[in-house]
């Protein structure tokens, strides 16, 4: 891989029952990385320790090719370049809108208030377009706080946005608009990169340059999706070809009408004589095989 | 362009199909910069990487040529070139066509007519 947003290397955390163990990981610059995997697979435990929520680790973090996470907690000016969004509060519940505005101020120097006027009201998070200054945190809807958060962030002038489930709280509509103001983010700056943990997938995928696939704690697939299309081949056939098919498949679902699944491109050729059609798979489609492949859940 | 999601193509395929027809077509100048990777993606409304790959297929088949930080200009396209990409494609249909007549029973006499008739067809127009 040419360059990297971050760089992880030998990254451990654990708790109780639970171990996050990342030998090596590098996101790349440039682009929308997408962080998959089950409940439970570490994922936010990981978003956490990259944006800095998390200082407790073993391991090296390193930015922007340069700095390690010690320099990014005593620089400002390295984390101003670094935006994040979550799932639970980021804004504190009992703030109105217009503190989170002029908290916004205070806590950064490249922050535009305009900007945020702007996406507030591009965004509806008061409904009907006027943008009432005086609404709390706590009386919005998950939606409309994760609307708030989007417009927070994307009104700093950042190098990096680390994103905790983006899409979960939101509608369809939105989701789309998510997508929008995430290849508006890469455009306006060759340099600038995104990592967003995300289950929705398929409604992300039109983003997504590149997926980090985890289970219990560790990363088990990546790659960038055009790659990723290539590895695995989406497969269908007759119901006759099943048991046969079922030692060749890398993961499998069959019914009396026959089966489908996903063939690793490598092991194609096997499949040679039996009655089957394949296509390119979708990043949903790779991921759940993936996922089914490395997964307690049977 | 038109882009889509499920008719089996490779989107990547599908972007860097309409932009080596307008290519060959003559409709960028020699030396004309394609449009930016990511702004395409954002006007598409796809990922950079998918972008990115259908102009490393054009670069390939030696139809742009990246330009360290400034993005893919379009190559001289000497004659003889286009003539051979042109080629290439007839060929690819011509061998669609023998395949299906194939299928069908149908016989090398009966094929060449097929194609006789279509291209008188063709003249009257």
């Amino acid at each position: 891989m040419e360059n990297s947003v971050i760089k992880v290397k030998n990254l451990q955390k654990s708790y109780k029952n639970f171990e996050l163990s990342i030998p090596e990981l590098s996101i790349p610059k440039g682009f929308a990385t997408a962080l998959i995997g089950e409940n439970g697979a570490g994922k936010t435990t990981l978003l956490n320790i990259l944006s800095g929520i998390r200082l407790d680790y073993k391991g090296e973090v390193e930015y922007f090719e340069k700095y390690t996470s010690d320099e990014v907690e005593k620089k400002p000016e390295i984390k101003e370049r670094i935006g994040y969004t979550g799932t639970d509060n980021y804004y504190l519940p009992t703030w109105t809108v217009k503190q989170v505005n002029d908290l916004s101020k205070l806590l950064f120097e490249k922050y535009d208030e305009e900007k945020f006027m702007n996406y507030c009201r591009d965004l509806a998070v008061f409904g009907e377009g006027s943008v009432d200054g005086n609404k709390k945190v706590n009386e919005l809807s998950d939606g409309t706080k994760t609307k708030l958060m989007l417009s927070g962030v994307l009104s700093r002038d950042t190098d990096l946005l680390i994103m905790d489930e983006p899409a979960s709280p939101l509608d369809p509509l939105m989701r789309d608009k998510l997508c929008e103001l995430i290849r508006e983010y890469l455009s306006a700056d060759e340099g600038r990169s995104v990592f967003f943990s995300t289950h929705n997938i398929s409604d992300m995928e039109g983003v997504t340059d590149y997926a980090i696939i985890m289970e219990h704690g560790r990363i088990v697939e990546q790659g960038f999706v055009e790659d990723l299309k290539e590895k695995y081949i989406a497969v269908k056939g007759e119901p006759g070809d099943i048991e046969a098919a079922k030692k060749i498949l890398y993961s499998m679902t069959a019914s009396n009408y026959g089966f489908e699944g996903i063939c690793l491109a490598e092991d194609l050729d096997k499949l040679a004589g039996m009655d089957v059609v394949t296509e390119t798979a979708g990043l949903f489609k790779i991921s759940v095989a993936v996922m089914k492949h490395n997964s307690l859940i049977r | 362009m038109k882009i889509s999601q499920n008719n089996g193509i490779p989107i990547y395929k599908q972007i860097a199909d309409a932009f080596r027809t307008d290519i060959l077509a003559g409709k960028y100048a020699q030396g004309e910069y394609l449009p930016s990777i990511r702004e395409l993606a954002k006007d598409l409304r796809i990922s950079v990487i998918t972008t990115m790959k259908a102009y490393e297929q054009l670069e390939l088949e030696g139809l742009v040529t990246a330009s360290q930080g400034k993005g893919f200009y379009v190559n001289a396209q000497d004659s003889e070139m286009l003539k051979e990409q042109h080629l290439r494609k007839v060929e690819e249909s011509l061998s669609a066509a023998i395949e299906a007549a194939k299928i069908a029973g149908i016989g090398r006499t009966e094929l060449v007519e097929t194609l006789n008739t279509l291209l008188d067809m063709e003249d009257m127009h």
